[in-house]
């Protein structure tokens, strides 16, 4: 009898795109791909799993080129919880005076693992699907984003990363029906509840905390331990702090195995022989797990969903190895439990096939939610939402706000995300003011305010005064960065005209610095046509021209440098203008008071 | 067909609530509808939840960002309206007191937040009292026995929902809209 090959079609493309799926982890990356009909891991010498640390020596090192010898309080280690802070802060010294933000370190991590995916894959790989806590603020969102478009990748979409796990389990383990998942990273945590169908796969909603994860276990047990030598950790000096947290990480992983064992441990010169066991795990980290127990009952109760409709929790993240999780789960919800895919592997799997799916076409369709409200400040520093909490994205709205003082001629627009009633409590994402609005009695204007939500969970918000015939619309950048909008066709036109052999990383360098700077300009306009003479503007646009043509059409570094240079040159005499003009006002309100 | 509209793409004539071009298949740009419409239902208070859903998850499987990553910037554009379009009609009709806004809107009585005034004693005193006993409950079966009355109230307003819309009286309608929208809460309050 012959076996007849069957060839589905739909799968055999010869010439499918290429996407990688990373899952850009608080201490571990993990990147994977689907070729050939399925999914294969990126190894960085022989490890799926990258360490998401950085050594700026000499040479940069990341993940696992780092080796134990190397100064460990020099390394920088869980960079990702930064990016719910002040990603664009130049926080971290690099040797000398040199400081960088976190999305210029997470950036270089980005730029080895690509370099890394595309030694190991032989193939040279740009589009990626990018995979973001759940509970992200669209700041950290933004800024991870951005951080991967600087190392060169095109960054199809952004995905929450129980949502990934959870397409996993749909497409790969087949499941059906209404899963939650708990997803406690190194750094995170989240939880969404999802409704798995034939076909579609719906987050119905999704909660967390963005600082609770395995790194907080560490600390803990460290801190448990410490007891025993009637000190904390503050007392130990940084290295030998980072060494002892290191341990305690390894006494916890020997823990997912085994029940007991006896080591010797020593601290501050003084040896000690102690018992590690469940119990000192579970005491030390009682608390915070029975936090997370409480966000997921919160969340199951807001969604309006029995906890008899959920057929199974789907385990994902390293921290789920914790038999001390199992059992409160497994207790609290009695449920079954399914971590039968790798829990630190699950996430990149499911950006690798969504990433698949994207670029080569496919029946399933995935629908998110955004996890946190936004809105903005009104009157007394009350929060008013616009798109609430667990809305499906994408999602456009629009709200009428009026001024609050007669013959006001300008609004401040400040945008917030969060839960909370005051503005301040809530994550301030930027502001901006509305000017130019015709002085009127308060409360007769009638300014829109339009939040665009994108499928990435990146906003966009605009705002124009209704009654006003002049029309003032703008798209405003919540700070002083490129739009993302921006950036992604900095990168695609860059790897569209790419040569071989050419660092994408430095010419999209060039052109992001381009960029600025002609956006500066552009803002200037008024001041502009002010200050300068016909034929310095007409220069000047000369050379904007010339570089727009470049940054779109061609990939000459070189010669974006030299344009950047020349236009800075041509525009010098302008800001020098710009700086007297301030002067020359505060010299004549000088005046003016002395009269 | 008396449309106005032609495809961006090919120039042909389109119809005015067409997502996509006949000939050339292409996207086309956002256009505002009422919910209803978006959805092919009848415009009225009770609907069919499931036809819903799934007229929602088809259009979305045809319309949704994800289905554009290799198209134009525009069309990319126009799938982003209109997935937000088809998002936020959903959120709006599923929904058992939202959906009565929506009616009163297209009947044009429109109904503005935060002015939720009770010029109703009898029905203000009505919620406090149940209010406060949800407040009070010391065990489940308590709290399953006003889920219960609440529940049974829940259904009687959202009759006098359906009556009074066919005999266009909006005012009652609305305090309806009212009354639903505290009597959810409460019961919403008592589940967690």
């Amino acid at each position: 009898m012959n076996l007849v090959n069957i060839v589905d079609p739909q799968n055999e493309k010869i010439n499918s795109e290429l996407c990688l799926g990373i899952d850009f982890g608080t201490t571990n990356s993990v990147c994977s791909i689907k070729k050939d009909n399925k999914i294969v891991f990126v190894e960085d010498f022989g490890k799926k799993l990258i360490p998401s640390i950085i050594l700026f020596k000499k040479k940069i090192l990341v993940g696992n080129q780092i080796q134990e010898i190397q100064k460990m309080s020099d390394m920088i280690f869980s960079i990702k919880r930064y990016f719910t802070k002040d990603p664009d802060k130049k926080n971290f010294l690099i040797g000398g005076d040199e400081k960088k933000s976190a999305i210029e370190v997470a950036k270089e991590i980005f730029s080895y693992i690509k370099n890394t995916s595309e030694k190991f894959l032989k193939k040279s790989i740009d589009n990626c699907v990018l995979t973001v806590p759940a509970y992200f603020d669209e700041k950290a969102r933004s800024g991870l984003m951005r951080a991967a478009f600087m190392a060169g990748f095109n960054v199809k979409r952004l995905i929450n990363e129980p949502t990934a796990a959870a397409f996993a389990y749909g497409l790969e383990g087949k499941k059906r029906g209404l899963f939650l998942v708990y997803d406690l990273g190194g750094g995170t945590f989240d939880v969404s509840i999802l409704k798995l169908s034939d076909g579609v796969f719906k987050v119905i909603g999704s909660s967390g905390d963005s600082n609770l994860g395995g790194d907080d276990f560490d600390f803990l047990i460290a801190s448990n331990i410490l007891k025993n030598f009637k000190c904390t950790l503050e007392d130990l000096k940084e290295e030998e702090r980072i060494r002892f947290i290191k341990k305690c990480k390894n006494f916890k992983e020997r823990l997912f195995k085994e029940n007991s064992f006896d080591e010797s441990i020593t601290v501050n010169g003084k040896t000690s022989l102690m018992t590690i066991n469940l119990q000192l795990l579970n005491d030390s980290l009682n608390d915070l797990v029975d936090k997370t127990i409480s966000i997921v009952t919160k969340l199951i109760n807001e969604c309006d969903i029995s906890i008899k409709d959920i057929d199974g929790f789907i385990l994902v993240g390293g921290s789920t190895r914790l038999k001390i999780i199992k059992k409160k789960i497994i207790d609290k919800f009695k449920k079954p439990i399914f971590d039968d895919l790798d829990p630190d592997l699950v996430v990149s799997r499911g950006a690798a096939l969504h990433g698949f799916e994207l670029l080569n076409g496919s029946k399933n369709l995935l629908l998110d939610v955004t996890p946190l409200s936004l809105g903005i400040e009104t009157m007394g520093g009350l929060t008013e939402k616009i798109i609430p909490r667990n809305s499906p994205v994408p999602s456009i709205r629009e709200q009428e706000f009026t001024t609050n003082e007669n013959g006001q001629t300008s609004i401040k627009i400040k945008i917030v995300q969060g839960e909370r009633e005051a503005s301040d409590d809530n994550h301030n994402l930027g502001e901006f003011v509305l000017s130019g609005l015709e002085p009127k009695p308060a409360g007769i204007p009638r300014i829109k305010v339009r939040f665009s939500l994108d499928a990435d969970g990146i906003l966009f918000v605009s705002a124009f005064d209704e009654s006003s015939l002049n029309e003032n619309s703008l798209v405003i950048k919540t700070n002083n960065e490129l739009s993302i909008n921006e950036m992604r066709s900095i990168v695609e036109s860059s790897i569209k005209h790419a040569q071989k052999d050419m660092d994408l990383r430095f010419l999209i360098e060039s052109k992001v610095k381009a960029t600025k700077l002609m956006n500066e300009i552009s803002n200037a306009e008024k001041l502009m046509n002010k200050l300068c003479s016909k034929k310095e503007i007409k220069n000047i646009n000369k050379i904007i021209i010339l570089m727009k043509d470049e940054i779109k059409n061609s990939n000459n570094k070189e010669k974006i440098d030299k344009l950047t240079e020349t236009l800075n040159e041509s525009t010098k005499e302008f800001a020098e203008k710009i700086l007297n003009q301030n002067f020359s006002s505060f010299v004549g309100k000088k005046i003016n008071q002395l009269d | 067909m008396s449309s106005s509209k032609s495809c961006w793409n090919c120039n042909k004539k389109i119809d005015n609530n067409a997502f996509f071009c006949e000939s050339c298949k292409k996207v086309q740009k956002d256009f505002k509808v009422n919910p209803f419409k978006t959805f092919s239902l009848e415009k009225k208070y009770e609907i069919d939840l499931v036809k819903l859903e799934k007229r929602y998850l088809e259009l979305q499987q045809l319309l949704h960002p994800d289905k554009f990553i290799n198209c134009s910037d525009d069309e990319k554009s126009f799938s982003n309206s209109h997935s937000s379009n088809i998002n936020n009609a959903y959120e709006q009709i599923k929904d058992s007191v939202k959906r009565i806004k929506i009616l009163l809107h297209l009947e044009g009585y429109i109904i503005e937040d935060g002015n939720k005034s009770f010029k109703d004693v009898s029905m203000l005193e009505e919620i406090m009292e149940l209010q406060n006993d949800s407040m009070s409950v010391e065990n489940e079966r308590e709290s399953q026995k006003i889920q219960l009355l609440l529940k049974s109230k829940i259904d009687e307003e959202k009759k006098k929902v359906t009556n009074n819309l066919l005999k266009k009286k909006f005012e009652d309608v609305h305090k309806s809209y009212i009354k639903l929208s505290y009597l959810e809460k409460i019961i919403k309050n008592l589940r967690q």
